[in-house]
């Protein structure tokens, strides 16, 4: 039995040649649609965190009104 | 608002947002393990499944902000300013999701990833205005000049929405149209339920997305006010070093 996977060494390629016009199956289809999920996804954590990020900056000012609050509060109370 | 029904309202916000979940665990399994594959395009069609009704979530978004935009120019408030700024935020994140998994199909079913048709562009404009809507929020300040402009860009840029929808129609252009008024081009029962399956989950996702920045953005309004208040009081509100 003889084998065909074996290439003599004057039958490789010695040079590459772009596709003209539509190569047909570029892209996977699999890959496409895995990608599509975890962009859906990563769009949606993204503005999450952004939210995060807002509702933690209103925290920060809210925590500096609170003592500025307490601090006028206690300067009025009557000294006894 | 008293007490018991903003606890009511919390309640019934998580307990809404536990079904949308549910749903969406539902929607993923039934997509890629009970929804068939499309005969010529083969397994990049069940893109389809969310990237239309991320377009759906889209719309809500640009109505809410619509709506708001209009209660805003009729009656200066914080709530309808609230309400159209979390609009042009949902249109703009729904907006995203559908203008990056629509060239994600189109690359296998078109072999590119964009080309200028009509819904295309049309969308991708509306997508622009949005942005265009928030940029301004964002670094023209808050005053009530900045508000009502913002409300009239709120109120102009809806003017797309119905030319996204009907370009299709007009213009021809390569984008499918298999959603149709006469009983679409879904032809397997599968696929119809996945679909469907996609509506539900975005059209429940979006509302509560909606929700929860109104609050925020009302909480900023509100903590905006009690600090120009301290102010006027004579109290300084910068935080200490």
């Amino acid at each position: 039995m003889t084998t065909t996977t074996q290439q003599a060494p004057s039958d490789r390629a010695t040079e590459f040649q772009a596709v003209q016009g539509n190569a047909g199956e570029q892209y996977s289809g699999g890959a496409l649609l895995v990608s599509a999920y975890a962009i859906l996804w990563i769009i949606l954590f993204a503005w999450l965190a952004l939210v995060w990020r807002k509702q933690r900056a209103l925290d920060g000012r809210l925590a500096d009104l609170e003592r500025v609050l307490d601090k006028a509060a206690s300067a009025a109370e009557p000294r006894g | 608002m008293t007490p018991a029904r903003a606890r009511a309202l919390d309640a019934l916000f998580l307990v809404l947002l536990a079904l949308t979940a549910l749903l969406f665990v539902s929607e993923v399994f039934f997509i890629f393990f009970k929804a068939p594959i499309e005969a010529r395009m083969g397994i990049v069609q069940k893109i389809f499944y969310f990237h239309v009704p991320a377009w759906l979530g889209m719309y809500m978004g640009a109505g809410a902000c619509f709506i708001g935009s209009i209660g805003y120019l009729v009656r200066p408030a914080d709530l309808p300013d609230a309400f159209a700024r979390a609009g042009a935020e949902t249109a703009v994140v729904f907006g995203a999701i559908g203008l990056i998994t629509g060239p994600l199909w189109g690359a296998k079913a078109w072999g590119t990833f964009w080309t200028w048709d009509p819904r295309l562009t049309t969308a991708l404009l509306s997508f622009l205005i949005y942005v265009a809507y928030l940029v301004l929020r964002s670094f023209a300040g808050d005053g009530s000049g900045e508000r009502r402009f913002a409300a009239a860009l709120g109120v102009l840029g809806a003017a797309n929405l119905p030319i996204i929808h009907y370009s299709v129609q007009k213009w021809g252009g390569q984008h499918p149209m298999v959603i149709s008024g006469s009983g679409g081009g879904l032809h397997h029962p599968d696929m119809k339920i996945a679909l469907a399956g996609g509506f539900l989950c975005f059209s429940l996702l979006a509302p509560l997305l909606l929700w929860a920045r109104t609050r925020l953005e009302l909480a900023r309004s509100r903590l905006l006010r009690a600090e120009a208040d301290a102010v006027d009081l004579g109290l300084d509100t910068r935080t200490e070093a």
